[in-house]
């Protein structure tokens, strides 16, 4: 299965918000953030457009899917 | 946002989600107390016909209400994580009895186990969403 990096473990502690307060933005739960900060889930689009929105970022700026099995076209 | 502000949504939160699952647990408790009292004393724990029809009747609704009105509520304040976690839950408790099942059956046909009874794979299945709940949510 592929798996999915991202950044907002970065970016919430450069903002220093803990992983409640950042779920309480979200409108997620702190177990929510903490799943996508260590890669066992998988955000929704929804949910990584609002995360997106909250950084102020593009989605690919914290989302990288590092997908290399084959063209993208 | 302020200290208070989030601190107080996800207080929100939780109480949504302790609300519903606080209620189905006071209509299961309800519904046990009542059977417990009107059971036939002299009955086995899964004997027929050990409480009355009436309540019988009573405990199927109220059950199948609860528990599908209760589940959607417990969908609309839970998180996108908690769904998904309780979509694997369900899939794999609907596999291990749609699996355990003919499995057993097979094994009955040989005269190898007793036949299959419905109560033990409902346990199976419950067994194993709660297993499989854990698995996904806390692993």
């Amino acid at each position: 299965m592929e798996e999915m990096k991202n950044r907002l473990k970065v970016l919430r502690a450069e903002r220093d918000w803990s992983q409640a307060e950042l779920g309480a933005r979200l409108d997620v739960s702190r177990q929510a953030v903490n799943a996508i900060e260590t890669g066992k889930y998988d955000p929704s689009l929804p949910l990584a457009f609002r995360i997106a929105r909250l950084f102020d970022m593009h989605i690919e700026e914290i989302f990288d899917d590092e997908f290399t099995g084959g063209s993208h076209g | 946002m302020a200290e208070g502000d989030w601190q107080a949504r996800a207080k929100q939160r939780t109480r949504r989600i302790n609300t519903v699952v606080g209620a189905l647990f006071a209509v299961g408790l309800v519904s046990g107390f009542l059977v417990g009292f009107f059971e036939d004393k002299n009955a086995g724990l899964v004997a027929a016909n050990s409480i009355p029809p009436w309540l019988a009747v009573v405990s199927a609704i109220v059950f199948v209400v609860s528990v599908s009105y209760g589940s959607w509520k417990l969908m609309q304040v839970s998180d996108e994580l908690e769904r998904v976690v309780h979509t694997k839950t369900t899939v794999v408790a609907g596999n291990v009895m749609l699996i355990g099942y003919p499995t057993w059956f097979m094994l009955w046909k040989g005269g190898l186990v007793p036949e299959p009874d419905a109560l033990w794979l409902f346990a199976a299945g419950i067994f194993s969403s709660a297993l499989a709940y854990a698995w996904y949510k806390y692993r």
